[in-house]
């Protein structure tokens, strides 16, 4: 079978995935820019394409921490779950990638080269956001609600 | 399928957490087996008999919707 990762990456993935993600968001938002004026920096695109890299991939790593890395037992229930979970997250995926192609089919201006781009990133990202989210919510919360 | 696991755990006064350390599983797992929301595998549901010193026939018992 597939090796996981050992738990600890699950924590590490819980610390670094947001701080990627609000790299990149600070970035779109042009908070970077507004730092290197602050900074005295005349041209801010290194910077921003650097924050920009640095946030997607450190997003990236962390969503994989989380993706790959071992419950603290790793038992066959779990794997049940893990293995639902992926299933649901593809059916999600496929979903929202005909939904999205028909959307982009109706554009009056579809998006090209970065814009299909980014588009194929966020599909990928959906499927990985929906498993661990899905994985998540089963083992942590929903199987204690069977209890009450 | 239907299972006596939980009533069987509390006669002989075993806890979830016993039980799941026990079996190498999470509590999780012991709480899906008794709400019958997850089927245990064969080595497992054995486990669980052996622990309690019983048959698996006395710890799951098949309904007519399994057929």
């Amino acid at each position: 079978m597939f090796k996981l990762l050992s738990h600890r990456y699950k924590k590490i993935g819980l610390k670094v995935a947001p701080i990627g993600l609000c790299l990149w968001v600070f970035m779109q938002l042009g908070f970077v820019s507004k730092l290197s004026q602050l900074l005295g920096i005349t041209d801010a695109t290194i910077l921003n394409m650097s924050v920009a890299i640095l946030g997607f991939f450190t997003f990236l790593f962390g969503t994989y921490a989380l993706a790959f890395s071992k419950e603290k037992v790793e038992d066959e229930m779990i794997k049940n779950v893990r293995l639902e979970s992926f299933q649901f997250a593809a059916l999600l995926q496929m979903i929202a990638l005909v939904l999205g192609i028909m959307v982009i089919g109706f554009m009056n201006n579809p998006p090209k080269d970065a814009g299909v781009m980014l588009f194929l990133s966020i599909a990928i990202l959906f499927f990985w956001i929906t498993y661990i989210l899905r994985f998540n919510y089963i083992i942590h919360f929903r199987i204690f609600r069977y209890e009450k | 399928m239907k299972n006596n696991v939980k009533e069987v755990r509390k006669t002989k006064k075993v806890t979830q957490v016993d039980l799941a350390e026990y079996l190498s599983v999470s509590r999780q797992t012991i709480i899906s087996i008794e709400s019958g929301r997850y089927v245990p595998s064969t080595v497992l549901s054995l486990k669980i008999a052996k622990c309690f010193e019983t048959t698996v026939e006395s710890l799951f018992v098949l309904e007519a919707s399994d057929f």
